[in-house]
Formats: structure tokens, sequence, C-alpha cells
């Protein structure tokens, strides 16, 4: 019944709607937009599908964007999961662009952005960038919370790791829970584990872990 | 009329008496094969020396027949019958054959040897007749071995006669040998004596010294070339004997699994060709299946982005 309702829709779709030109551009964006979450929810088979159609449907143009796009993108989601901080996919096509936008987000993610590149940063990212800039400033991170995108926050509370308190932790544990980010919670269990000292704590958060990995 | 009773009574006792008499006379006589027809046979032989007129012939131990005439024929050989009762003619076939018995001690007499399952001798058949050796016969035969034995002895005695004359050359060997063996106690050596000359002599001393020598050179060669062979078997050979006794088992083990390998391979080659059709469908399969993935994932997006919107 699910199959036929399905197969309707998709006719449906496909005799009502228009196909774009540049249907490659839709499918890859589809395509990395269900990478992102297969990746964070740890689905990693779906995660490397999802990933090599959006990188095949991205080679069909010229234009690079679209596969600097995804490859930062990429980079981006394993440095908030402290899974990997190099983007070396990035680096290697970069001469081939001339995209302020993206140079400035590769600046943020390797922690090298300066004042002048972070006019160039989508707005969420903007004041965290000036934040970290500025020595003087006061260190309180709660604007992060208040992000709207939750990859945005996690991604930004991962450059920043170090200085975060367990509370703050938690509540990124809470808002990767809310979203179904297995991985992300992983990775911040972790982080909470390596900063408390407390033993019965510890414990209790080894056996969160444990449940979550068996 | 008492008196003619009386006649009457011992006349019938007689008659009676007579009847019973000649009965038993002819039934003893019936009994004895008196009256059977009887069979005649014939053999003739060259004396009739041992022969006589009611001599048995027996078959198998038992009196079956006696000879009946004996008669010189004028070509001097003498022609005997014999006669058989019908009960035992059966005994009589063709290729029967007579012999005379002469045993050293009892009467000679006359046996039957027949072959079973032939016809059977017609009447008035003429036999062959053997006739087996006995003492005399023996000794008369051996009389020619007993002359020639008599001549050898008589020979050996004057061959021992000759040879115990003085002028014999057995005589004269044996003098011979008394000289050569009084002139070996006197010489130096034997040697001295067969050759007759002293430095021959030391020379074949000198050559069996020297002999010797080699010998015991060779010896120790072959002692140290066994030594070398038992080390070489020992470091190398022994060894080298088990790697390879070790590399046939696995070169065996090897070849036994490559065979039950072999058709395993020879199935995957013919299947190659499907595999790679296979491969192609299921490739192509995946992409159609990735394209409706492609278009599921854009009728269950909220919002449609051409560009990919940065983490």
């Amino acid at each position: 019944m699910i199959k036929i309702l399905l197969l309707s829709l998709m006719l449906f779709s496909a005799c009502s709607f228009k196909t774009p030109a540049n249907q490659w551009q839709y499918k890859s964006t589809t395509a990395f937009n269900s990478y992102t979450q297969n990746f964070l929810s740890m689905q990693d088979t779906l995660a490397r599908d999802d990933l090599k159609r959006a990188i095949k449907h991205a080679k069909k143009s010229a234009n690079l964007t679209q596969l600097a796009k995804v490859y930062l993108g990429e980079c981006a989601l394993n440095i908030s999961v402290g899974a990997d901080n190099s983007c070396i996919k990035y680096e290697n096509i970069s001469n081939l662009l001339e995209s302020p936008e993206l140079n400035a987000y590769y600046r943020l993610l390797t922690k090298n952005i300066t004042t002048e590149q972070t006019q160039y940063l989508p707005k969420q990212y903007r004041e965290f960038a000036l934040q970290t800039l500025n020595a003087e400033s006061q260190k309180d991170y709660k604007y992060i919370l208040e992000i709207e995108k939750p990859t945005s926050t996690l991604l930004c509370a991962t450059l920043v790791k170090n200085k975060l308190d367990n509370a703050f932790i938690e509540e990124l544990i809470q808002l990767a829970s809310y979203n179904g980010y297995k991985r992300a919670v992983l990775f911040w269990l972790h982080e909470k584990l390596k900063q408390t000292q407390d033993e019965e704590e510890k414990k209790k958060i080894k056996k969160r872990i444990s449940i979550l990995v068996t | 009329m008492q008196y003619n009773k009386m006649r009457l009574a011992v006349g019938l006792f007689i008659i009676t008496l007579f009847l019973v008499l000649v009965g038993s006379i002819f039934f003893l006589l019936k009994e004895k094969g008196v009256f059977d027809k009887r069979y005649t046979y014939h053999f003739t032989t060259s004396s009739a020396e041992y022969f006589s007129v009611g001599m048995p012939l027996k078959f198998s131990g038992f009196n079956i027949g006696v000879i009946d005439d004996i008669s010189l024929k004028d070509d001097g050989s003498v022609y005997m019958s014999f006669s058989i009762s019908e009960k035992n003619r059966k005994w009589l076939s063709e290729g029967s054959v007579l012999m005379i018995i002469k045993p050293l001690l009892g009467s000679p007499h006359i046996e039957l040897y027949t072959s079973a399952g032939s016809p059977l001798l017609e009447d008035g058949a003429i036999m062959n007749i053997l006739l087996s050796d006995n003492i005399n016969d023996l000794i008369i035969k051996l009389q020619p071995a007993v002359k020639k034995a008599v001549n050898i002895l008589n020979s050996i005695d004057k061959i021992t006669t000759y040879l115990a004359s003085e002028d014999s050359e057995l005589k004269q060997i044996l003098k011979n040998l008394a000289k050569f063996s009084t002139k070996l106690a006197n010489s130096d050596s034997l040697l001295t004596s067969a050759t007759g000359d002293k430095a021959s002599t030391q020379n074949i001393i000198n050559s069996i010294n020297e002999t010797t020598k080699i010998m015991q050179d060779i010896k120790k060669i072959t002692a140290d070339v066994s030594r070398i062979t038992a080390s070489l078997k020992q470091d190398i050979v022994t060894p080298a004997s088990s790697s390879i006794k070790e590399i046939d088992l696995i070169m065996k083990d090897i070849n036994m699994k490559l065979k039950t390998i072999n058709p395993t391979v020879e199935a995957i080659g013919s299947y190659d060709t499907e595999l790679i059709e296979l491969k192609e469908q299921l490739s192509v399969g995946i992409q159609k299946s990735n394209q409706i993935m492609d278009k599921i994932d854009a009728l269950m997006q909220d919002e449609k982005h051409s560009e990919v919107l940065l983490p």
C-alpha cells in the first residue's frame, strides 16, 4: 500500500513539476543533507553512500563551488564530532575557487580567521568568530546555545571545547540527543568524562556511553 | 504171501535208495559246475617248463580255470589250452594278458590280468602270455656283470703290482718329491728354492713389502673417505634428504589441493562472463535505486535548496 502511494506521489510529482536544468545541484544538496543526518546519527553505511552521491552529482558541473561546499561540509561535520580537523579535500581544490565566503568558513574551521573575513561567514558564526578573535572579551559562550541551527551550535562548541564547563557540555548533550545526533552525543559524553573529577559521576557517564554503544 | 510182500518192500527200498543216490550225485556235480558250459582258450610259449596239466589259472587270487592240455607243435613251440566256466568268463576280455608266476617258494601258477570295459574274448581265442623272472633268471642275467667285476679286480691287481715294482713311475715321482723336500730343508727360503735365485727372491720380498705399505695407505685413505662421507651424510645428506622428503610431501599436498580446487576454478572460469554481466546489471540496478532515492529524498525534503547549506 505504501509502495503504491509512494509510486503515485512520484508520478504526480514527475507530471506536476517542471524539472529544473540544474537538477544535479538539487540532487547533490539533497544527498548532502541526507549525509548530514545519517552521519550525525551514526548510520555510517547510508552516510557513506549519501556523501558519494553528493560528490558524484556535484562533479557533474565545472563550477566547483558546490563540490567545495560538500567537502567543507564534510570537514565541518567531522570537526563537530571531534573526528578529524583537516580539510584536505577542500585544500586540494581551493586554489581553483574565487569564493571569500568558503575561504572564510575554511579559516573558521582551521581557527585561522581574520577580522576582515568574518563578514563573509554565515550569520550564525559572525559573533562567535569575533568573540574568539577578541582575547579580552568575556569568555561566555552561552550565545552558542542560542544559535538556531543545531549543527552550527555543535561546531562552534567543538572549536572551543577546552573552554567549556560540564554544565555547558551537558546542554550540548541534551541538544544533540534531542536531534538524534548519536555521534555528537558520544563525543560530548567523552569530553565530559575527561573533565569530570567525581568518580561517581564518571561511572554514570561511562554507563551512559556503554548503553549507547552496545 | 508174506514172502511176496517182503520182496516188494525190499525192491521198493532199493529203487528209492538208488534214485536218492543218483539225485544226490547229480545235484553235487551240478553244484560243482560239471554240467556248466566251459569256454576254452589257448596260448603258446617257447617252453613247457613250469607248466603242467591242471595248473590253476588265478584272477585276483581266486582260481577261475585250469590248464587242460599241453602239446608240442611241429615248430618246437608249446601249445596250451585252458578252460573257464561260464561264470568266470566275464574276466576274460580283449586285451587280457596271462603271466606265469614262479614264486621262490610254492608251486607256479598263471595269473590273469584283464582290462575293464573291453568286450568279452570269444571262445577258442589265442591269448598272449608273459614270463616273469624268478631267482634263477636273475642269476643268469647277473652272470655277465659278475664276470666284468672279476675282470676289473684282475686289472686293479695288475696295476697295484706294477705300482709296487721298483721301476714304476709312481716310485720315480716319490723319489723326486723326497729330493725336493730335502732341498727345501737345506735352502734359506722357499722362494729361493722355487726361483733358484736369491736376487729374484729379494725382489719379490721387496715388492710384497711395498704392496703391503700401499695396502696400508689405501686402507688409511679408505678410512678417511669413509669418515668424510659419514660427516657429509650427517651434515648435508641427511638434512637435505629430510628436507627433500618434506618438500615432496608439501608438493604432493599442494598437488592434491590444486586437483581439488581445479574443478572449482574451471567452474568459476566458465562463470566469468556471466559474473561480468551480473555485475553490470547490479551496477545498473544500484544506480537506478540511487536515482529513486534521490527523488524520494527530494520529495521528503521540507525545503528545497539548490545550494548546500554548510553546518
